[in-house]
């Protein structure tokens, strides 16, 4: 468990820091002293060093650190690479003076801090702002990442046969360990990226929890999704607290709720929990998406037991309480675990009875199930377009040719999205009855210039085909 | 101190010491190693292999590569030779060396052989001995060159020339205000005058070492007038302790025109002051170094930039050219990487090995504007010194007459700022105290306004940012998007 501590510094540790940067700057380091950059390094090298060393504050005395700020010396701020060994010693000389914060001198740990802003969706030039580190720095990673991903995922390497590769084994051992281990963790490893995200989460509140601890309050919200506010979460977290071992909940009395509702507000802030109208509490759409492989195992075993007794109403009840991205996953765990047969009774039952995005993903998941081809058809009549344009999508990849003509009345469908899929479908099924109308549609030059070339597209798998009866 | 040749008692009283630093310093051999050389192949001495090149108007190739076992060491140069086809081969020392720490190598050398790879970038000459560099370069059909960074050289040379190498890279100047924070300029180029000594020694024995003063500098924006000032100074210094081939070095700019106009006016630059000094028979060659700042992450990209410094190099017909790899950016300098840089140079030399760059009016007064400025700030050096190069150098940097942009030496007085000009070439955008006559300064200004005004912004420190970076970033000049 991560402890509370003082992080900041105070404004004499600030001045102080700059002060001596500016001494180690300009006077026991040579380098340019004409005015214009005199103002630079005044102006924007010395205040980038000190946020960067006060993001950094308990990364002083890391190796990796130290190579990172080398790599800004000679990225960022025009230092000559033979000198920014020596230079980054230097400035970091200053800011090893007023550690605050417990060090951490694993060399991996800012490997570690960027690939966690990074498998969460930050950009490049994002991770660069909020740590300070230079944009060259974050490619060079993600560039030899790439090569280790490349090199295992031909060979299967371990890590030692990475090491004996000549290109590899450059990067260093330690760095070549992380970026295994991250590649591997992310390839196999089960909610392996969600964990990475939720640590990032809990590094941005900057409170002493643990995944554990987030995942069950989330859960909670989950559970009780539009229900709770926030006093009434605070007290349901009271109660679990017992189960959370040495997490945020072992904490007693008082100082437990102002943790508590400390937590809540910066998920709040942090767009990870919402409120609706009501002022309950909401899981955000990337929280949901972050705790629904956590919430899996148990749902689906609610889910499996359900249909086990035959009571697919109660299924049903347990699909539509989910929050949607939470569904969505458990659509895909429904037709990945239960048999066909059953998956389909069961999610045809919430067929719009949740949400569009929900049935727009049903139909998509639909296309490789052969009992859902009713429910296709109908979806083609719908009155929504996208629901239409879907089902086209759909039936197209189930190549079922018995919705060929369905389709080519589509052909006309007043909307251009719907006209493109349907073309597209019947392609993909090999529809030669649908040749004549594709063509003619191609050669219509009042029709969209997307729709025709889907259409002669189509014509042209179809040809591929060698369907029996095909036009010469 | 003044700029005079060793005597031959205070040159061996020193020498003594300096072979002491080391266990391998007994290993040499004056004597034997004067036979050691004679009985060498021309092909294989490198003031030959230049000499032939020059006369041909034949650019040859060069890579950099070093590692810590020599074994590891010996088949890099080999493959480099046979799978690159590299016309020169380096050897660069690692960095512990270049720092004088030999017991730390000594170490590094036990852990890369426990490892079974080198865990030092760069070949540690000194702990590995006389014996071990013969074994380097017998190994070999090319000649070999030592490049290091050393500000105090002296052991380094021993005992590499009495391995068998026939070049090596620096000088008082060269490796010290570029690459070290502290160290006085008497110090060093105390350090390198007798280096030269013993290269002149050598010549005097009829071995031919060649010696070549490291041009680019800072690799950071240096004008050509910065680099080959000091490139003529440190020639100045080399002959006059006695050495016969020295190779002047500058550094790819990137402006095609201005590239071309400071290769050629460097040697012809050298050669005026030689004869003004009256040094005779000293065999003048240059050397072209491919883009020295940061590379696009990109392979491709960064044969781009590698293979726009081996035609530079081909059209100003320098007698060699320094290969980048295009894996510079990622940090990897594989034998491999080493290779492909090798053979994407090649490729250019060879298919412009015929062709020759018209003198343009552009290029003849490129030509002459650089002349006036490097001639400014020697001739200022020299009546800095009364007329004494070494006097002179110490007090010109101390007044910023001579200044090198980026520096870190606090022996650099580090006021005038270069930036590029609206077509790429490195101008003066603050010349500090650099004695540039009015002409020259009038001319800067202008086109540096030039390019202020076509990107709408008052030239600044970050233009100048800006400009160190394009390169890497897929652009000569770094205009603003």
């Amino acid at each position: 468990m991560a402890e509370l501590t003082n992080w900041g510094w105070t404004q004499n540790d600030l001045s102080s820091l700059t002060e001596n940067l500016v001494s180690v700057l300009l006077e026991e380091w040579g380098g340019p002293r004409s005015p214009l950059a005199l103002k630079y390094i005044n102006e924007t090298i010395i205040p980038d060093l000190v946020h960067c060393f006060c993001n950094n504050a308990d990364l002083l005395t890391n190796s990796t650190f130290a190579e990172i700020i080398q790599w800004k010396l000679k990225n960022q701020f025009a230092n000559p690479s033979a000198v920014v060994v020596d230079l980054a010693r230097d400035l970091l000389v200053p800011a090893q003076k007023i550690l605050k914060r417990p060090q951490i001198t694993d060399p991996k740990e800012p490997w570690r801090r960027i690939f966690r802003l990074w498998i969460g969706g930050e950009s490049l030039p994002n991770i660069a702002e909020r740590t300070g580190y230079p944009l060259d720095y974050l490619d060079l990673l993600l560039l030899r990442l790439k090569k280790v991903t490349a090199f295992t995922v031909n060979t299967r390497a371990s890590l030692l046969e990475c090491q004996q590769n000549t290109e590899l084994r450059e990067f260093g051992f330690e760095q070549l360990s992380f970026l295994y281990q991250f590649q591997s963790g992310v390839a196999g490893e089960p909610l392996y990226k969600e964990r990475l995200i939720l640590e990032q989460v809990i590094w941005d509140l900057g409170m002493p929890l643990m995944v554990p601890d987030l995942v069950t309050l989330l859960e909670i919200i989950h559970t009780h999704e539009g229900k709770l506010d926030e006093e009434s979460l605070i007290s349901a977290m009271s109660e679990a607290a017992g189960m959370w071992g040495s997490g945020m909940g072992a904490s007693g009395g008082d100082q437990r709720v102002s943790l508590f509702s400390c937590v809540i507000e910066g998920l709040i802030s942090s767009h990870y929990i919402q409120k609706n109208k009501a002022g309950k509490l909401t899981l955000s759409e990337k929280s949901a998406q972050t705790i629904a492989g956590f919430l899996l195992p148990k749902l689906g075993e609610q889910l499996k037991r359900a249909i086990s007794i035959n009571d697919f109403e109660l299924a049903k009840e347990l699909l539509i309480n989910q929050n949607e991205a939470v569904l969505i996953r458990l659509i895909d765990w429904t037709l990945r675990e239960i048999s066909q047969e059953q998956a389909f009774k069961v999610l045809s039952s919430i067929y719009q009875k949740v949400s569009r995005r929900v049935d727009i993903y049903l139909i998509k998941v639909f296309a490789k199930v052969p009992q859902a081809f009713e429910l296709l058809m109908k979806g083609l009549v719908d009155n929504d377009s996208l629901i239409r344009a879907r089902a086209c999508e759909a039936l197209g990849q189930s190549e079922n040719k018995d919705a060929a003509f369905s389709l080519i009345q589509l052909l006309r469908d007043p909307v251009v999205g719907v006209r493109e899929m349907a073309a597209q479908a019947l392609g993909e099924m090999g529809a030669v009855s649908a040749v004549k109308e594709l063509l003619r549609v191609a050669e219509d030059y009042g029709e969209s210039l997307n729709v025709r070339e889907r259409a002669r597209g189509a014509v042209r798998k179809i040809e591929s085909h060698g369907g029996e009866g095909f036009p010469q | 101190m003044m700029n005079k040749r060793l005597e031959i008692d205070e040159f061996s009283a020193q020498r003594r010491e300096v072979l002491k630093q080391w266990p391998s310093g007994e290993g040499v051999n004056f004597e034997e190693v004067v036979n050691y050389h004679k009985a060498m192949p021309k092909k294989k001495i490198f003031a030959e292999v230049l000499a032939k090149a020059k006369a041909e108007g034949r650019t040859l190739a060069q890579p950099r590569a070093g590692v810590s076992l020599i074994d590891e060491h010996i088949d890099m140069l080999k493959y480099l030779q046979d799978e690159g086809g590299a016309d020169l081969l380096p050897t660069t020392i690692d960095s512990l060396t270049k720092q004088n720490r030999y017991e730390e190598a000594e170490k590094a050398i036990e852990e890369g052989k426990i490892a079974g790879h080198s865990k030092l970038t760069g070949f540690p000459a000194i702990n590995y001995g006389v014996m071990a560099c013969r074994k380097v370069n017998e190994s070999v059909n090319l000649p070999c060159q030592i490049r290091h960074s050393t500000p105090d050289a002296r052991l380094l040379a021993e005992i590499t020339l009495a391995g068998g190498f026939t070049d090596f890279e620096g000088g008082g100047i060269s490796y010290n205000i570029p690459y070290a924070k502290n160290v006085s300029l008497e110090e060093t180029i105390s350090h390198w005058q007798y280096v030269d000594r013993l290269v002149g020694l050598y010549e005097d024995h009829g071995v031919r070492i060649n010696r070549e003063p490291f041009g680019p500098l800072t690799g950071t924006l240096v004008p050509p007038c910065i680099s080959h000032s000091v490139g003529i100074i440190e020639a100045l210094l080399a002959a006059e302790q006695g050495v016969k081939n020295i190779s002047l070095g500058y550094g790819q700019c990137g402006n095609l025109i201005q590239d071309i106009a400071a290769v050629q006016s460097l040697i012809e630059l050298g050669e005026e002051y030689l004869a003004r000094f009256n040094y005779q028979g000293v065999m003048l060659t240059s050397v072209f170094h491919q883009w020295m700042g940061g590379f696009p992450q990109d392979e491709s990209k960064a044969f781009g930039v590698i293979s726009w410094g081996a035609a530079t190099a081909a059209f100003a017909k320098a007698t060699k050219v320094l290969v980048k790899s295009p894996y510079e950016a990622i940090g990897i300098s594989t034998k491999e990487a080493n290779a492909a840089g090798i053979k994407a140079t090649k490729q250019i030399l060879s298919m412009l090995k015929d062709q020759s760059f018209p003198n343009t009016p552009e290029l003849l007064w490129e030509k002459e504007l650089i002349k006036l400025e490097t001639r400014a700030i020697v001739d200022k050096v020299l009546e800095l010194g009364d007329g004494d190069i070494v006097l002179g150098t110490v007090k010109g940097f101390e007044v910023g007459a001579i200044d090198i942009p980026f520096a870190p030496s606090r022996f650099n007085a580090g006021r005038m700022l270069p930036v590029r000009d609206s077509q790429g070439a490195v101008r003066i955008l603050d010349h500090g105290n650099l004695p540039l006559s009015k002409e020259s300064l009038d001319f800067n200004r202008e086109r540096i306004a030039e390019r202020g005004k076509e990107e709408g912004r008052e030239p600044s420190f970050q233009m100048v940012v800006d400009d160190i970076y394009a390169i890497g970033k897929g652009r000569l000049t770094g205009r603003p998007r």
